[in-house]
């Protein structure tokens, strides 16, 4: 499983070493101890860094949420005008239709590498619906929360990448 | 000596005491080694505990050496009273292997202070800034690829089309197509096909089958078409070909009729029913092409419409004709929505002449023809209204086809009285187009500008084509008919 994980990083490498990148960020500005900053490790901490648990609701969803928002605005960016040349207007395969296929395929790479790790997601979960959390926390964050969590488990599987694929081949029949 | 003095000497020399007149000035002198070997020799504690003791000593100076802080305590409670802990090998930093680990996050936590405040700052890697970069560039190129590479905003064109069609102004979307198309002209390789399908399915379902055909031959290949991906397209190839098969099997039927002086003096019985006939007639004995078993059923039914029209018959004979057309399946509103509309007009049937733009505008917004159309329901109701028509023609006008809804306000103004403007907007639909019926308005209004020139004109551009000014007019010009008769004759050359 870790290997086929591995493998899907690879393949959509754009968006590991940007949603590691950005947790990085998210860990540096939230003071959250990084062990090992290597973004495509060989194992299931590829596109993810190794580091300590937040110990803040508030740094705890930052972590989780922030890298996923920035892939994906990241991807609207680089995709839109490319998948509206390919999914609407159906282009057909030229040299200038390769820029457009890259930068779909991008957009495919950050959109499939949304999601927070499991442990994240968890220790996220845990921080916010704790005991100490007042009820206007809970709320606030619960949209965010449980999104978060749910792709995260998506992630642990690999199966936002078939998702990513289905839709992917939706859009291309569909539209 | 005798015994006693023997035994007294063994005595004294056993009870020998020391001379109490010796003072330690007058004891023989030691030297320090014999004064430590007696200290030695008087010493108390065993030899391992001392040794232990003189390794403790040794160890503080070591460690004042080293610059550690010294613990004056025996050493065998802590500086607080509580035993100190001897620490092991898992005690020390995780990371640097030299500090005790922070205990105060946790029992657990695995590093030092002095690691985790570099772990907090850990430099973040070009890598990730790289890949933004290059996604970054990724995005600039194909915006410029879709906005300025072929002309000024092509591909724009086309995501404007459809969403012009999408909220039904079919006008605007279609000339939104055609700008999209040329600019790609002579490049249509790099049309976006699906694109091309929408376009050619918008086309179709204006009616306009020719230029959907001229659209689909420019951008698929046979063998694409041949293809299941494109069977939509394919469709409407052979919709084209169909309607155009069963055109020329009516026009011949018609043209033997019809093609006469004065149509309007020939029984429409026979050619009706020779045109019912064709409905069984397979159009594949003509042309194998065709992929269909019968002649479109909807278009012969129109066809018979436009005879009875020919021919002269009454307004409601017409009408019931046309509202067959509309009932049946697959009867298409861009064929007969506007005639059904204008002929409910001019019955005076207000309510279905409402039912029916109100459908032709939910399906295009922007048909100018539909509010001329029913802009006739004002006119020929009790009580006229030229100003209600001027409002409706207004709002569905337009630059697309707007040949009749000028020719309807020129009308609407003779309703005013207003011969001037009248004379203007029959001038806009005569220069727009050429139909019997603009022709015979804007030469009314010519007349009723007294303008002796243009009508002379009009009648030569007539005895060119091979038609004669209408009776009607002429007797207009001649006086011997008011306008009001030309104006409400439902069925005359201004209807």
């Amino acid at each position: 499983m870790t290997t086929v994980y591995y493998i899907l990083k690879l393949l959509t490498f754009p968006g590991a070493v940007t949603r590691a990148f950005w947790e990085q960020v998210v860990c540096r500005i939230s003071g959250i101890p990084v062990e090992d900053s290597r973004y495509l490790q060989m194992n299931e901490m590829c596109g993810h860094i190794e580091h300590m648990l937040a110990e803040k609701p508030r740094g705890a969803f930052a972590l989780c949420y922030v890298p996923r928002f920035m892939n994906v605005l990241l991807a609207l960016i680089v995709g839109s005008f490319s998948a509206t040349r390919i999914f609407y207007l159906g282009v057909s395969l030229t040299l200038l239709s390769m820029i457009d296929i890259a930068g779909v395929w991008f957009a495919f790479s950050l959109l499939t590498n949304c999601s927070p790790m499991w442990e994240d997601a968890l220790n996220m979960w845990s921080l916010v619906y704790s005991k100490k959390s007042n009820i206007f926390q809970k709320i606030f964050y619960f949209p965010g929360a449980v999104v978060s969590v749910a792709w995260a488990f998506l992630d642990k599987y690999s199966r936002h990448f078939l998702i990513g694929a289905a839709v992917l081949v939706y859009a291309w029949i569909a539209v | 000596m005798n015994d006693f003095d023997e035994k007294r000497l063994g005595m004294e020399e056993e009870n020998e005491m020391p001379d109490e007149t010796q003072t330690q000035d007058t004891l023989p002198e030691q030297t320090e080694d014999e004064l430590f070997d007696e200290k030695e020799n008087e010493s108390t504690l065993p030899e391992d505990a001392l040794e232990q003791e003189l390794e403790q000593i040794r160890d503080m100076f070591q460690r004042s050496l080293d610059g550690e802080e010294i613990d004056s305590s025996d050493g065998e409670d802590g500086a607080d009273g509580e035993p100190e802990r001897e620490y092991t090998e898992e005690d020390f930093c995780e990371c640097c292997g030299e500090n005790i680990r922070d205990y105060s996050k946790g029992d657990d936590y695995p590093y030092c202070e002095d690691c985790t405040r570099l772990m907090k700052k850990t430099p973040i890697g070009f890598k990730g800034i790289l890949v933004i970069l290059i996604a970054l560039v990724i995005a600039g190129l194909s915006t410029y690829i879709t906005i300025t590479k072929y002309s000024s905003e092509a591909d724009l064109y086309a995501l404007e089309a459809q969403s012009l069609a999408d909220s039904g102004k079919l006008n605007s979307a279609l000339n939104s197509y055609i700008s999209y198309f040329s600019s790609y002209q002579g490049k249509m390789d790099y049309v976006g096909k699906k694109a091309a399908i929408r376009a050619a399915k918008l086309y179709a379902a204006c009616g306009y089958f020719s230029d959907a055909h001229d659209l689909i031959s420019n951008v698929f290949t046979e063998e694409e078409l041949s293809k299941k991906m494109y069977a939509g397209v394919k469709g409407i190839e052979d919709e084209y070909a169909l309607l155009n098969a069963t055109y020329d099997a009516v026009y011949s039927v018609i043209s033997e009729s019809l093609n006469v002086a004065d149509p309007t003096k020939v029984d429409p019985a026979p050619v009706l029913k020779q045109l019912d006939a064709l409905k069984t007639a397979d159009p594949r004995e003509k042309d194998e092409s065709i992929n269909a078993e019968k002649y479109s059923e909807f278009f012969i039914e129109y066809y018979k419409y436009m005879v009875l029209a020919s021919t002269g018959a009454s307004l409601e004979k017409q009408y019931e004709q046309v509202k067959k057309v509309a009932d049946m399946d697959g009867a298409e509103l861009w064929a007969y929505g506007g005639t059904l509309c204008s002929l409910a007009a001019k019955l005076g049937k207000e309510e279905e002449a409402k039912q029916i733009f109100d459908k032709i505008i939910a399906f295009n917004s922007e048909d100018p023809s539909a509010y001329a159309n029913y802009a006739n329901v004002y006119r020929f109701c009790e009580k006229p209204d030229p100003d209600k028509m001027i409002e409706i023609i207004n709002k569905g006008l337009n630059d697309s086809n707007a040949a009749e809804s000028y020719r309807l306000l020129a009308v609407a103004y003779l309703m005013k009285g207003d011969y001037e403007k009248a004379f203007e907007c029959s001038t806009s639909s005569y220069n727009s187009s050429y139909t019997l019926q603009g022709i015979y308005t804007h030469a009314v209004c010519a007349v009723m500008n007294k303008d002796e020139e243009t009508y002379e004109s009009i009648e030569q551009m007539l005895a060119y084509y091979g038609y004669s000014m209408s009776d009607s007019v002429k007797k207009l010009k001649d006086g011997k008919i008011k306008l009001d008769k030309l104006i409400y004759d439902a069925e005359g050359e201004l209807a």
